[in-house]
């Protein structure tokens, strides 16, 4: 794989958190549920980095989570949005819409060459 | 757990990541991440038990090092690292018993110094703890702690002779100044406020060192 530049990074990083957050706005997810989705978006680099992600967003109170028995084996952990997170889903969704605008307008200006 | 049933490739990474994990996060977050990871292969394993699917699983994990990096572990730095012993806080957490051990345990002086050497030891090889931390516990389990709480404990003692010799003087008719002399010198009672504030003092130190070192041990090392 190429070396992905770290601006790059940052971006995928930032993206990611919210696409967890608004993954998780249908209804409360288990992890490997939220690896499977994402990875075949083929927003994740490595899928195991979701988890440190997720334990971040349950620090910051943005994620809360619970255990559930499964019915094929060990008991899962669900992550569900927390009223925090969805304020942070709301703002990144005003803040993306105007941000990827603008950065299209530059990238692909209409009428040139 | 599972460990006695899983496949020696996914009991392999899971160990090279605990280990790597507890060196560089904090306890808890160590341990979360392996539960979570170890959760992840599972449900993975479940799905797909050959080798092939395992290898690739765990390729699509990410090495345990990137995990770590991942959830903001602190930066190995080989110069300054030259003894991973200390892969989790155990070593605070026994210093940190034998040092109170050696106070509870004062009265019985032999025992107590063995625990104060022992604590101290262990304290000052600790990585996690600054170097005032180690002076602080130093300072407060040996010249604070002991002489105070010996001296403490004798105060009681005569006070509570004091209070005997009172007693036979009553009921016996003998002359006070005679009993008492063999009692306790000095047993008034602001002495016995004033040594009850003494102790109450060394407690209230003690109390903010232990909960100040137990702090301390369980906060993620430094980066570097």
């Amino acid at each position: 794989m190429a070396v992905e530049s770290p601006a790059l990074t940052q971006l995928r990083r930032g993206a990611l958190e919210h696409c967890v957050l608004a993954l998780l706005e249908g209804g409360e997810r288990y992890g490997y549920d939220l690896v499977a989705e994402l990875s075949e978006a083929g927003l994740l680099a490595s899928e195991g980095t979701i988890y440190p992600l997720l334990s971040r967003l349950r620090r910051d109170d943005l994620v809360a989570t619970t255990w559930r028995e499964s019915a094929s084996g060990p008991a899962r952990r669900y992550y569900a949005l927390t009223v925090k997170g969805t304020d942070a889903l709301e703002a990144f969704r005003d803040a993306w819409g105007q941000f990827s605008t603008s950065v299209q307008q530059i990238l692909h200006p209409k009428g040139t060459s | 757990m599972m460990t006695g049933n899983q496949h020696p490739l996914v009991s392999d990474y899971l160990d090279r990541l605990r280990s790597e994990a507890h060196r560089r996060l904090s306890a808890d977050q160590a341990d979360e991440l392996v539960d979570d990871i170890r959760g992840h292969l599972r449900e993975r394993v479940a799905e797909d038990a050959t080798e092939s699917g395992m290898r690739n699983a765990l390729e699509r994990l990410g090495t345990p090092s990137e995990l770590v990096d991942a959830a903001g572990g602190a930066q190995r730095t080989p110069a300054t690292d030259p003894a991973p012993v200390t892969a989790s806080n155990r070593r605070e957490m026994a210093a940190l018993a034998l040092l109170v051990l050696s106070v509870v345990t004062a009265v019985a002086v032999p025992v107590a110094g063995l625990l104060l050497i022992g604590g101290l030891v262990l304290a000052f090889t600790s990585t996690r703890w600054s170097g005032t931390d180690k002076a602080l516990a130093a300072v407060v389990y040996t010249v604070v702690g002991m002489p105070l709480l010996f001296l403490g404990g004798l105060a009681t003692f005569t006070t509570t002779g004091a209070s005997v010799c009172i007693q036979s003087d009553t009921r016996a008719g003998v002359p006070a100044r005679e009993v008492c002399s063999s009692g306790g010198t000095g047993a008034a009672p602001w002495a016995a406020a004033v040594v009850a504030l003494v102790i109450l003092a060394i407690l209230a130190i003690h109390v903010y060192t232990a909960v100040r070192l137990y702090r301390h041990a369980r906060v993620p090392q430094p980066p570097g």
